[in-house]
């Protein structure tokens, strides 16, 4: 549905994107990652029409993203990575004004509406410019999905959200998803694609280094849990499965696994009494250390 | 063209519109006021007492006799370069520029409606806002001389004089929507968009010191647009406006197609 074929945009120095090639198929929840500035939103914005590649070419349902972006507009719903809103307009008068350009004034699509500022609990009354980011981002999201879009296209949706928010927002995805949206979210946390994608592409420095299944991608990633057993536990069973640890005390310790071994480790965990277990939340940066440091391997 | 879209541009921008409406009005009904059938009188003994150079820079220089004439020699020589200059600049600017700087444009472009659509909107808000701002100083020309002098006042001469100013602030305020729709920033957009209408200004002010300096006036748009010329029956008023027309026509295609075409600021 999505569809991107070698396209290239070049800024000045060594920045841009270049060469990218990815498709999103009908239905599937697609996850952008890489870190800032690496051309997320160089793409997005070439798939939204703002900008157009220098080379190569991007298609949203077989239309062209640059010539057709109006047609395309009609089934897309965009959160952009900010929004700049209008000066001195109200919220409700923005939303207003927001579905008025989009042609339709119709009951069904007031109640989604209506449900979309219930759910993220936006601040409806005053102006935009009084808004906090985080009720600026919320007013992002209900006018990015309150047309009920096909296609919905997020640039870094959760930013400036509270985690209550994000959950909620993460949920939202999850129904969307299930009612056979497509979506393509481009993020740097990686506990928004985990949730919701089925696929994903890693972007470092404008080239699509990874394209996987999100089950390999978490598979190859490495976690660590931090776990206060209540006695001295067992160290050599960790060992003898091949487990990493770093031990802070007696009964502290940071336990590394892959992905793919969680059950292993969780059955050996199980003949200990485990009074904390927590899983350090990885970020980006160390599951790109990981495949950048493949790369180098077999360069 | 897109109605919401035109609906906003009105709410945005008739406050700056009634300003000039107002200060126009006012200036033309005082300029009617000051009318003396029995010769210009009072006001040309106050002129007499300026330089001679500096009245024919503000084109003061040949005031006729007739209410139309005084009129046009009045507000049609040199105010109607000014006061539509200064709006031209500030609506040209708001209407595309300022939004592509302050990135709020994406907004737009983010529902189904093509860029051409929202631009020629953009385009054509500035235009009928300029007819709005001329009907009106026709309508209040009209009526105060009517007030004050019944019968006095050539209204086909009136008209045709007001319509081929509106054309030619029109031309003016088009380019300025054009460096609008050009450039992403605000400060390039002001400064071609305010730029070249004041140079045409100054040029065609500078055109009326002397002999030596009047070819410069063949530089400057504004001296198509001559009130006694048009008064005394010199110029040909179809040719001034199918040429201010076809400039005007030029310079919107000019700004919807480089609009088109550009890559937006993140």
């Amino acid at each position: 549905m999505i569809e991107t074929r070698d396209i290239t945009l070049k800024y000045s120095g060594s920045k841009g994107i270049f060469d990218l090639n990815f498709n999103v198929a009908k239905g599937e929840t697609f996850g952008y990652i890489g870190p800032k500035n690496a051309g997320k939103t160089s793409t997005i914005r070439v798939l939204m029409g703002l900008s157009h590649p220098g080379k190569g070419s991007a298609t949203i349902n077989g239309l062209n993203c640059f010539r057709k972006a109006a047609a395309i507009q009609k089934i897309v719903g965009y959160v952009p990575e900010e929004t700049a809103f209008f000066d001195g307009m109200r919220v409700k008068e923005y939303l207003n004004f927001i579905t008025h350009m989009r042609g339709a004034v119709g009951s069904k699509k007031t109640q989604l509406r209506d449900s979309l500022i219930e759910r993220f609990e936006l601040e409806t009354r005053g102006r935009i410019e009084y808004l906090s980011k985080d009720m600026k981002q919320k007013l992002a999201i209900v006018t990015a999905f309150m047309h009920d879009p096909e296609i919905l296209v997020l640039d870094e949706p959760t930013n400036g959200l509270d985690p209550l928010m994000q959950s909620r927002f993460l949920d939202l995805i999850i129904e969307e998803k299930r009612r056979g949206k497509t979506i393509l979210m481009a993020t740097q946390m990686f506990e928004n694609v985990e949730r919701t994608c089925d696929r994903v592409g890693i972007l470092k420095e404008g080239h699509l280094v990874e394209q996987d299944d999100i089950i390999q991608v978490k598979s190859a990633e490495i976690k660590s849990y931090f776990v206060r057993f209540e006695a001295h536990p067992n160290l050599e069973q960790l060992k003898k499965f091949g487990f990493g640890f770093k031990q802070f005390s007696d009964k502290d310790y940071e336990i590394y696994c892959q992905g793919d071994r969680i059950d292993v480790l969780v059955k050996v965990l199980s003949h200990e009494k485990v009074l904390v277990f927590n899983s350090n939340t990885q970020t980006l940066e160390e599951i790109f250390h990981k495949y950048y440091s493949q790369e180098e391997e077999t360069a | 063209m897109s109605i919401p879209l035109l609906l906003k541009d009105i709410k945005n921008n008739v406050m700056l519109l009634l300003v000039f409406i107002v200060l126009m009005s006012i200036y033309l009904a005082v300029i009617i006021f000051m009318y003396n059938p029995d010769g210009a009188g009072a006001l040309l003994d106050m002129l007499s007492l300026l330089p001679a150079t500096f009245v024919s820079i503000l084109g003061l220089s040949a005031i006729d006799s007739g209410l139309t004439g005084f009129i046009a020699g009045l507000f049609y020589g040199f105010l109607i370069y000014l006061f539509p200059m200064v709006y031209c600049i500030i609506l040209g600017n708001r209407l595309v520029a300022k939004w592509v700087y302050d990135g709020s444009f994406g907004c737009l472009l983010a529902t189904p409606n093509s860029r051409i659509k929202i631009i020629v909107t953009q385009g054509l808000y500035m235009v009928l806002s300029i007819f709005v701002l001329f009907a009106v100083l026709f309508l209040v020309g009209v009526g105060v001389s009517g007030y004050f002098f019944p019968g006095m006042l050539d209204t086909t001469l009136f008209m045709k004089l007001n319509l081929s100013a509106c054309l030619m602030t029109v031309t003016i305020g088009l380019i300025c929507f054009f460096f609008s729709c050009l450039f992403n920033n605000t400060k390039l957009s002001l400064t071609f968009g305010a730029g070249i209408p004041i140079l045409f200004f100054s040029l065609t002010m500078l055109s009326g010191l002397s002999e030596q300096t009047s070819f410069l006036g063949k530089f400057s748009l504004y001296t198509v647009f001559n009130s006694m010329a048009i008064i005394n029956g010199e110029t040909s008023v179809v040719m001034v406006c199918s040429g201010f027309l076809i400039i005007s026509l030029l310079l919107l295609a000019a700004g919807v197609g480089v609009f088109s075409i550009k890559r937006l600021p993140v």
